[in-house]
């Protein structure tokens, strides 16, 4: 009888996640692309086989986790201070608190383009900033070690606000009462922080870097604005890889194999953290 | 009591409904004679032949009716709905305006339309030499020319009598105009790691004897005219006649450092000359257009960048799709175009127009330009030939690689891909 | 083991939340605050314990100052109304966590929990999370981190609130015996005056903030200093009386009887409670409740009456008790 109620949303989820990613994974098991017309002819995992054997997959796959994991960090820490900030009783919270999501309401494409400005050599206001006082230009776009963390930056300007957002909402189901009483045993407030605060945040943490790691690990209309995956490849992402394999490429077989493979390590994250929710979610059933 | 409003709401909306639904159809049957030609064509172009459209849509009233779809600024954003539309097999757009980049790849896609038969043969010769380029695959022709679009270097009047002729003098006289503090930057071109790069390269190294393809579509990228190349376009960055930035220039960043007379000199293409004209530029008058630089005088070359417009398979109206093309780049279009938004022509004749020649000096220049134009390779591989090339130049510029590394390893891949295609084929 | 407060106050919004109380709570005994919501009650408690600064007098436990002793250094032991158990953590960790903030041997920190939890009698609940728990075994749960922590005056802020009657029922025998008849001071705030009464020694209340009356359970109800004191205390509410040249009469609906001549009224309705009865009537002095045994039999025609000895006067102009 339950699942009756469950059907709309059932069907929805497969319409629009379940069926494309079984199409994705039956096309990764063709050749599909100019040189076969366009047509699907079998090729028996040899769209795998190439993927073993390609260097620049594997590097967008170390510069993705990378990008991923280094954002989504650092997005956590600053989102957690921004929430604590937000949290306090401070006077003109609400103007506070619309600006500082603002960033993440803007679209990404004008704000990475706002970024690539900001980052322009000569005219951006950080390089502006550096010769004034003296020092040479930061370069930090075509530089290929430095890019990447350019990139890094925007998102974390961009979706910080995001996390901080479902922090907020998860600190204000903290009790004040809580910390009246951590206090009374003798606690300070930066040991509530560590024993009540963060243990209390865990499962919306959790449920932040869900959604952060699946949509950071996609990243693509970010980079491809700011530097185009450039220079020297140094800031391609999966997606942009399996983009420019379908779209400029029209080698859609080969592209379908790297969306399936980035699937694959997705749901493997999200298993480990649903698994770690799980666990966690017993506390605060109450 | 609120059902019942909720009700009286909802018949309001449809009887609205089927009212402008009925006016919608009584329109559609007034113009049931009326052929409709939707064209997809980048915002930009969109907004320049607005005019034309208008004017053709008016003469040929119950005929004729041109729809244009605004596309995406980005010419490749305007390739990925093209792409988009053409894989879900719908006949969204009888006209696409077409980069000729995307030719060989769209032919080979079977999306477009061959217009062999519909051009007359002495129309064809009409064209200047550079816009017959680039139209065809496979010896059909697909596209007809709207613009030519050609890569040229700018240069500062005010900073020197004549413009360099090699690539030596290039790079001297842009050091030497930034060690004198004359300008910020010597010399800055299209560095960043995108389509822009490859078309500097394809100049570079046409004038130092080199070619990226050969005759038999081989790539040379290892040879030592291309591995000289790759080396001054390095030694422009080491030698400081470049900024280290280049390697994140686009058209955008290049033409704002030398609108601000902050560099010697520029590669651009021919828009940037209205845009340096305008009326706040701070160099207005003190710039001077060329081609490229080469090592032997007859090695100048010109990269090949036009847009032009092909009909697609999908379309019903094949012959009204033709008629359209062929009014919107009439030379009367042209002519309009070239004067309103400063449009390379394609006409032989309008470069030898006097009026036009009045209007711009640097129509002389364009034609010239348009005389050495060197293509990029055209195959329907080319989008990963050219991204493989990109990646690598990048590398060597941002010293991730050395030349020869680099540019060895370019070449293999692009052997890599290009025979990956003769073996299937 | 003593606390004193001394013309304690505190300012909030431009009100005083509690003003100029002074009161004592001696060793073993248990003080209840009373009062209804907003009377300042929980307020004051929360001066005692340090969570919120005084803005006037002072505060003595054991004959120290502690007015500006951090609340951890003030050696309380306080049970919320919530109970603010640490829901992350175990029954036994939430009574271990003060300990080990405090420096405690891990070997006295088990010693002790397993003390405290065998005294309460929850040792299978140890290892049980906050929300694995039933209201009152929660309760049980605060009221031993309280104990743990060996302390020199015990504050409960409405424990019993979240139980149901009967757990309530069930547990003060248990409350006396664990916390209430050790010689530390207790103070209890309540809003209910029965609890108040079946639990306290002494019953201070408060309204708006002031002392009404503070005393035992049976002076408050016997001797009513002030109208508010009288209507608070006591249900079925006391019955006032028209005013009568600034006097105020009340008497209690218990201490009114039928007569066969009297005050003439009309029985208006009637609610039956077991033990007794609740009548309520209409009379020339007005509504008025009286109480009486289940097995009265109603009159038809009713006189009531009563001891001009069980009249509380007030005066009309401040409220306050007149004393012949």
């Amino acid at each position: 009888m339950n699942i009756f109620y469950l059907l709309p949303a059932l069907t929805l989820i497969t319409i629009t996640f379940g069926l494309p990613i079984i199409r994705y994974f039956w096309i990764s098991f063709h050749a599909s692309s100019l040189l076969t017309g366009l047509e699907y002819i079998p090729n028996y995992g040899s769209n795998w086989l190439r993927i073993i054997g390609d260097d620049r997959f594997w590097r967008d796959t170390i510069q993705t986790l990378r990008f991923t994991g280094v954002s989504v960090s650092i997005e956590l820490i600053i989102a957690i201070l921004i929430a604590l900030l937000l949290n306090q009783k401070l006077r003109g919270r609400g103007v506070i608190r619309a600006i500082s999501f603002l960033p993440w309401a803007l679209p990404t494409a004008v704000m990475a383009l706002g970024w690539r400005w900001i980052f322009n050599s000569p005219y951006g206001p950080i390089d502006q900033l550096l010769n004034l006082f003296g020092f040479a230009s930061l370069n930090i776009l075509s530089e290929p070690r430095l890019s990447w963390i350019g990139t890094v930056l925007a998102d974390v300007w961009k979706t910080s606000p995001f996390i901080s957002l479902i922090l907020l909402a998860g600190l204000q189901t903290i009790p004040n009462d809580l910390y009246e009483a951590f206090i009374l045993e003798g606690g300070t407030k930066r040991q509530a922080f560590f024993r009540i605060t963060l243990p209390l945040l865990e499962p919306y943490i959790l449920v932040s870097l869900l959604f952060r790691v699946a949509q950071a690990f996609g990243v693509f209309d970010l980079i491809q604005v700011m530097t185009g995956g450039g220079p020297a490849g140094s800031t391609e992402s999966l997606a942009g890889y399996a983009y420019l394999n379908a779209m400029r490429f029209l080698d859609f077989g080969y592209s379908a194999t790297i969306i399936v493979f980035s699937f694959i390590v997705l749901i493997l994250v999200c298993l480990i953290g649903w698994i770690t929710i799980s666990n966690s979610k017993r506390i605060l059933s109450s | 009591m609120n059902n019942i409003k909720g009700l009286k709401t909802l018949g309001l909306l449809l009887v609205t409904y089927l009212f402008f639904n009925h006016i919608a159809k009584a329109e559609r049957s007034l113009n049931a004679n009326t052929t409709n030609i939707n064209i997809l064509m980048p915002a930009p172009f969109a907004d320049s032949t607005s005019g034309l459209v208008k004017e053709f849509n008016t003469t040929n009233k119950g005929n004729i009716r041109i729809n244009v779809t605004r596309g995406p600024l980005e010419t490749e954003a305007v390739s990925d709905l093209a792409i988009s539309t053409l894989l879900l097999g719908e006949n969204q757009y009888d006209i696409l305006l077409v980069d000729i980049t995307w030719l060989a790849k769209y032919a080979a896609a079977d999306w477009l339309e061959p217009l062999d038969k519909y051009i007359p043969v002495g129309d064809w010769k009409r064209l200047a030499h550079g816009a017959r380029l680039g139209n065809d695959y496979n010896n059909k022709i697909y596209r007809w020319p709207l613009v030519s679009d050609m890569g040229l270097l700018y240069w500062r009047k005010d900073l020197m009598d004549s413009p360099p002729k090699t690539p030596e003098e290039l790079l001297t006289i842009a050091s030497k105009l930034k060690k004198d503090g004359k300008v910020k930057y010597g010399y800055v071109w299209q560095g960043r790691q995108y389509e822009g790069l490859s078309c500097v390269f394809v100049e570079v190294l046409a004038g130092f004897g080199g070619s990226w393809l050969d005759k038999s579509l081989n790539p040379n990228l290892d040879s030592d005219q291309s591995i000289e190349a790759a080396n001054w376009m390095l030694s422009l960055i080491e030698s400081g006649a470049s900024p280290k930035s280049v390697t994140n220039f686009a058209e955008t960043e290049v033409l704002q450092v030398f609108e601000a007379g902050d560099a010697a000199f520029m590669r651009n293409w021919p828009y940037a000359w209205s845009e340096l004209h305008k009326s706040d530029s701070q160099i207005k008058g003190k710039v001077g257009v060329t081609s490229m630089v080469s090592i032997l005088p007859g090695n100048q070359a010109s990269t090949l960048g036009s847009w032009g417009f092909s009909i697609l398979k999908l379309s019903r109206n094949t012959k009204e799709a033709y008629q359209v093309i062929r009014f919107l780049t009439s030379e009367k279009a042209q002519r309009e175009l070239f004067l309103k938004n400063g449009y390379t022509p394609t006409s032989r004749n309008l470069f030898k127009d006097q009026l036009l020649q009045q209007h711009s000096e640097i129509l002389p220049y364009l034609e010239k330009a348009l005389s050495i134009t060197k293509g990029r390779p055209q195959t329907p591989l080319y989008a990963q030939i050219s991204n493989v090339l990109q990646t690598e130049l990048s590398s060597l510029l941002t010293k991730q690689k050395s030349t020869i590394e680099a540019m060895k390893s370019a070449n293999k891949k692009t052997i890599d891909i290009l025979s990956s295609a003769g073996k299937k084929k | 083991m003593t606390v004193d407060l001394k013309h304690i106050g505190k300012f909030i919004n431009g009100d005083w939340v509690v003003e100029d109380l002074t009161l004592t709570v001696n060793s073993g005994e248990c003080l209840a605050i009373l009062g209804p919501s907003g009377c300042g009650k929980s307020t004051t408690l929360r001066l005692v314990a340090g969570l919120e600064q005084t803005d006037s007098g002072q505060i003595f436990i054991n004959n120290r100052e502690v007015t500006n002793v951090a609340p951890a250094d003030r050696r309380i032991g306080m049970v919320f109304q919530s109970y603010a158990l640490f829901p992350h953590l175990s029954v036994s960790s939430n009574l271990k966590l003060g300990l080990k903030i405090r420096g405690k041997s891990a070997k006295e920190q088990v010693k002790k929990v397993s003390y405290i939890l065998s005294i309460m009698q929850i040792e299978h609940l140890a290892e049980r999370l906050p929300s694995e728990l039933s209201g009152g075994q929660r309760q049980r749960v605060a009221l031993a981190r309280a104990l743990i922590r060996d302390p020199d005056v015990y504050l409960l802020d409405e424990p019993m609130s979240n139980l149901d009657a009967q757990l309530r029922e069930e547990l003060r025998p248990e409350l006396k015996r664990l916390i209430l008849d050790r010689d530390q001071p207790v103070l209890y705030v309540t809003h209910d005056q029965y609890e108040a009464m079946a639990i306290a020694d002494r019953i201070a209340l408060l309204n708006k903030g002031k002392l009404q009356q503070i005393g035992t359970p049976e002076d408050l109800y016997k001797n009513p200093k002030t109208i508010f004191a009288a209507g608070f205390i006591g249900r079925p509410q006391i019955n006032f009386l028209p005013e009568i040249n600034g006097m105020i009469k009340a008497i209690r609906p218990e201490n009114i009887i039928f007569k066969s001549e009297g005050l003439a009224c009309k029985i208006q309705s009637r609610e039956w409670l077991g033990t007794h009865q609740l009548l309520y009537l209409e009379s020339n002095l007005g509504a008025l409740r009286i109480l009486l045994n289940s097995e009265t039999s109603i009159p038809e025609r009713a006189f009531i009456s009563w001891n001009k000895s069980d009249e509380h006067i007030f005066s009309s102009k401040d409220g306050r008790r007149i004393i012949f």
